[in-house]
C-alpha cells in the first residue's frame, strides 16, 4: 500500500513539471507584447526604450529556460508575481477565493453522489420498467443539459418567480442551494448511469448466483453483495466528475454572482492580466491532482484485487 | 449495421433532429424575414407574437431569427474542434502506438500533463493566452479532446499490431507510413467513430459555455451563449430570452448524442 502511494507521488512529480512548463508557456504564446498587455491603456505614449526597460526589470529579456526555472522556483515558493490589474500578488487573491470554489464543487459532489448512485440502484433492479426508463431519460437530459441554462431555469423559478431563495450572493447555506444543485445536475446523471449499468452487470455474476442460492435475502443479496462490488467503477466515475464540477463551478460563479475562483479567472481573461490566470489555472491543476490521487489510493484500499500490483 | 443503427429509436430521433438543425440554421435567410443583426428600438422586448413568435430582445431583434443564425455558429463549434481535436488525436495515439518506445513515453506523458487539468480550466487558460474569440474558445475546445482520442487511439494501435494482417503487410515490405496509414488506421477507426460524435456534444456545450462567459462569439454575432448570457439582466420578465436559446443548445446536443448512442450500440461497443 505505502508502496503504492510512493509510486504515485514520484509519477505525479513529472506530470506538474509538465502542468507548471504549460501555465509558464500561457504568458509566452500570447500574442503581442506582455509588456504592452500589461500597461494596457496607459502603454499608448510609452518609447520602445522604455518598454524595453520594464522588460529588464521583469527579467522578460532572459532566455526563456531561465524564465522558466524563475518562475518554477516562485510558484513553489507560493509566489505567483502580481496582478496586472490590481499590483496585488497573485497568490494571495488566488488563496482567497480558492475555498469557496472548493466548498461548492464539495457539496456539489456529495449531491450529485447521494442522489445518482440511489437513482442509478433504482434503475437497475427494474431494468426497463417505468422506473428505469425515467431514470434514464433524465441521465440523457442531464448530461446535454447546458450548466448556464439550468442555472438561468432554477434561479427564475426559485428566486425571481417564487421568492423561495435569494438569486445571488453568498454567506448562508441557501445561497448555496442553487449553484450546488446547478453544478451536480449532469453529475448525477453521469454517476446515475454508471451506478446502473455497474450494478446490472454484477448481479449477473456468479458470486451474486451463488448467494442467491444460499438462500439469503434478496436486500442482502444486492446491497451486501452485488454493490459492493459494483460501486467500484462508481467511485472512479466520482472521482472523475470532481474535474467537471469544477468547471461547473466557473459557469455557476458566473450566473449567481459568486467571489469563487472560476470568476476570478473569467475577469482575468478578459482583463488580459497574465499573472493572474497564470495563477489560478496552476492552482487548480495542482488541487485537482492532489484529489485524483488521494481518490486513487482510496480505491485501492477499497478494492483488494488491485493492492498489489 | 445500419440496419440496427435504425432500428435504435433514439438514434433515428437525433438523426432527424441533427438534419433540422442543419437546415434551419443553413437557410436562416429563407426562413426569416428579418436580418439578426437590425435593431429596431420601437419594439424592444416584445413578448412572443404574430410579428415575432418567439419575442424581441433588448434591441428589438428578433428572437427567431437570431436563434436561426445562431444555430450556424453551433454547427460550426460542434464541428470544427472535433475535426481538428480528433486529426491531432488519433495522429498522436498512432504514432506512440504503433513506434513505441521513446516516442510512446514522450507523447503519452505529455498527454498526461493535458489531461492533469480539469478540462474546462484547460481550455480558460488556452483562451487566457490567446485572447477571447470564437476561433480561440475552438482552438482551446479542440485540444481539450486530444488527449482521450490519443489513448483511446494508443490502446486499439497496441491490439491491432500483434494481429497477422499487419505481420503479413511487414513480411511483404510495407514502409511504416504505410502499415500505420493502410493497416492498421482503418482497423481501430470504430470506436473513435463513437468517440467522436459524443464529442460534438462536448464542443457544443463547451464553446457556449465560453461565449456565455463572455470569452467566445463576440455581439453583435448571433450565438445561443452569449444570448443567454444578455437574457439574465432581462429576467424574469423576458423569460423567453432565456428559454428558447438554451432549449435550442439541449435539443442539439441530446440529439448529437442520441446519435452518438445509436452508434455504440450498433457497432457494439
Amino acid at each position: 500500500m505505502s508502496t503504492y502511494i510512493a509510486r504515485r507521488l514520484l509519477l505525479l512529480f513529472p506530470v506538474l513539471i509538465g502542468v507548471s512548463f504549460l501555465v509558464f508557456l500561457i504568458f509566452h504564446l500570447t500574442p503581442g507584447d506582455p509588456v504592452r498587455s500589461m500597461l494596457g491603456e496607459a502603454g499608448q505614449g510609452i518609447s520602445a526604450e522604455e518598454i524595453e526597460q520594464i522588460r529588464r526589470q521583469f527579467g522578460l529579456d532572459r532566455p526563456w529556460y531561465v524564465q522558466y526555472f524563475s518562475f518554477l522556483l516562485g510558484a513553489l515558493r507560493g509566489d505567483f508575481g502580481s496582478s496586472f490589474q490590481t499590483g496585488r500578488p497573485v497568490f494571495t487573491e488566488v488563496a482567497s477565493r480558492f475555498p469557496f470554489t472548493m466548498r461548492l464543487a464539495g457539496v456539489s459532489l456529495l449531491i450529485a453522489a447521494l442522489v445518482g448512485v440511489p437513482a442509478g440502484v433504482a434503475a437497475a433492479l427494474r431494468p426497463r420498467r417505468w422506473l428505469d426508463l425515467g431514470v434514464m431519460g433524465i441521465v440523457l437530459v442531464g448530461v446535454s443539459m447546458p450548466v448556464f441554462w439550468l442555472g438561468i431555469l432554477l434561479m427564475q423559478t426559485f428566486s425571481l418567480n417564487l421568492r423561495w431563495l435569494p438569486p445571488a450572493g453568498s454567506g448562508t447555506w441557501r445561497h448555496m442551494v442553487l449553484p450546488s444543485v446547478t453544478i451536480a445536475f449532469a453529475s448525477v446523471a453521469f454517476i446515475a448511469r454508471m451506478t446502473r449499468s455497474s450494478l446490472i452487470e454484477h448481479l449477473g455474476e456468479d458470486y451474486v448466483r451463488t448467494a442467491r442460492s444460499k438462500g439469503l435475502r434478496e436486500s442482502i443479496v444486492v446491497y451486501r453483495h452485488a454493490l459492493r462490488g459494483a460501486m467500484i467503477p462508481v467511485l472512479t466515475t466520482i472521482g472523475l466528475q470532481f474535474g467537471h464540477l469544477l468547471g461547473g463551478a466557473v459557469v455557476v460563479e458566473t450566473i449567481f454572482g459568486l467571489p469563487g475562483l472560476g470568476r476570478l479567472t473569467v475577469d482575468a481573461i478578459q482583463a488580459r492580466d497574465l499573472p493572474m490566470i497564470q495563477g489560478s489555472v496552476l492552482w487548480i491543476a495542482v488541487v485537482f491532482n492532489v484529489v485524483n490521487l488521494v481518490v486513487d489510493v482510496l480505491y485501492v484500499a477499497i478494492d483488494p484485487r488491485i493492492r498489489y500490483r | 449495421m445500419w440496419r440496427r443503427f435504425s432500428r435504435h429509436r433514439g438514434a433515428v430521433a437525433g438523426v432527424v433532429g441533427v438534419a433540422l438543425l442543419v437546415i434551419l440554421s443553413l437557410g436562416a435567410a429563407r426562413i426569416s424575414a428579418y436580418d439578426p443583426a437590425v435593431q429596431d428600438w420601437t419594439r424592444r422586448l416584445e413578448s412572443p407574437g404574430p410579428d415575432h413568435p418567439l419575442g424581441t430582445d433588448e434591441f428589438g431583434r428578433d428572437v427567431l431569427t437570431r436563434i436561426l443564425y445562431g444555430g450556424r455558429i453551433s454547427l460550426l463549434a460542434g464541428i470544427a474542434p472535433v475535426v481538428i481535436g480528433s486529426i491531432t488525436g488519433i495522429a498522436i495515439g498512432l504514432v506512440a502506438g504503433f513506434l513505441g518506445g521513446r516516442w510512446d513515453l514522450f507523447l503519452m506523458r505529455a498527454m498526461d500533463v493535458l489531461l492533469a487539468f480539469p478540462a474546462l480550466f484547460l481550455a480558460l487558460a488556452i483562451v487566457g493566452s490567446l485572447g477571447p474569440g470564437l476561433l480561440n474558445v475552438m482552438l482551446a475546445v479542440a485540444l481539450v479532446s486530444i488527449p482521450g482520442y490519443a489513448r483511446v487511439t494508443r490502446g486499439q494501435v497496441l491490439s491491432v499490431r500483434e494481429r497477422e494482417f499487419v505481420s503479413a503487410a511487414v513480411v511483404s515490405g510495407a514502409g511504416v507510413g504505410r502499415l500505420m496509414w493502410h493497416h492498421v488506421l482503418p482497423n481501430v477507426m470504430t470506436p473513435l467513430v463513437v468517440q467522436s460524435t459524443l464529442n460534438i456534444g462536448y464542443a457544443i456545450l463547451a464553446t457556449a459555455s465560453l461565449s456565455f462567459l463572455g470569452l467566445g462569439t463576440q455581439p453583435p454575432t448571433a450565438d445561443w451563449g452569449t444570448m443567454l448570457a444578455n437574457a439574465r439582466q432581462y429576467l424574469p420578465e423576458a423569460w423567453w430570452l432565456a428559454v428558447f436559446p438554451g432549449a435550442m443548445i439541449m435539443v442539439s446536443v441530446l440529439a448529437v448524442n442520441l446519435i452518438g448512442e445509436g452508434l455504440r450500440d450498433a457497432l457494439g461497443r
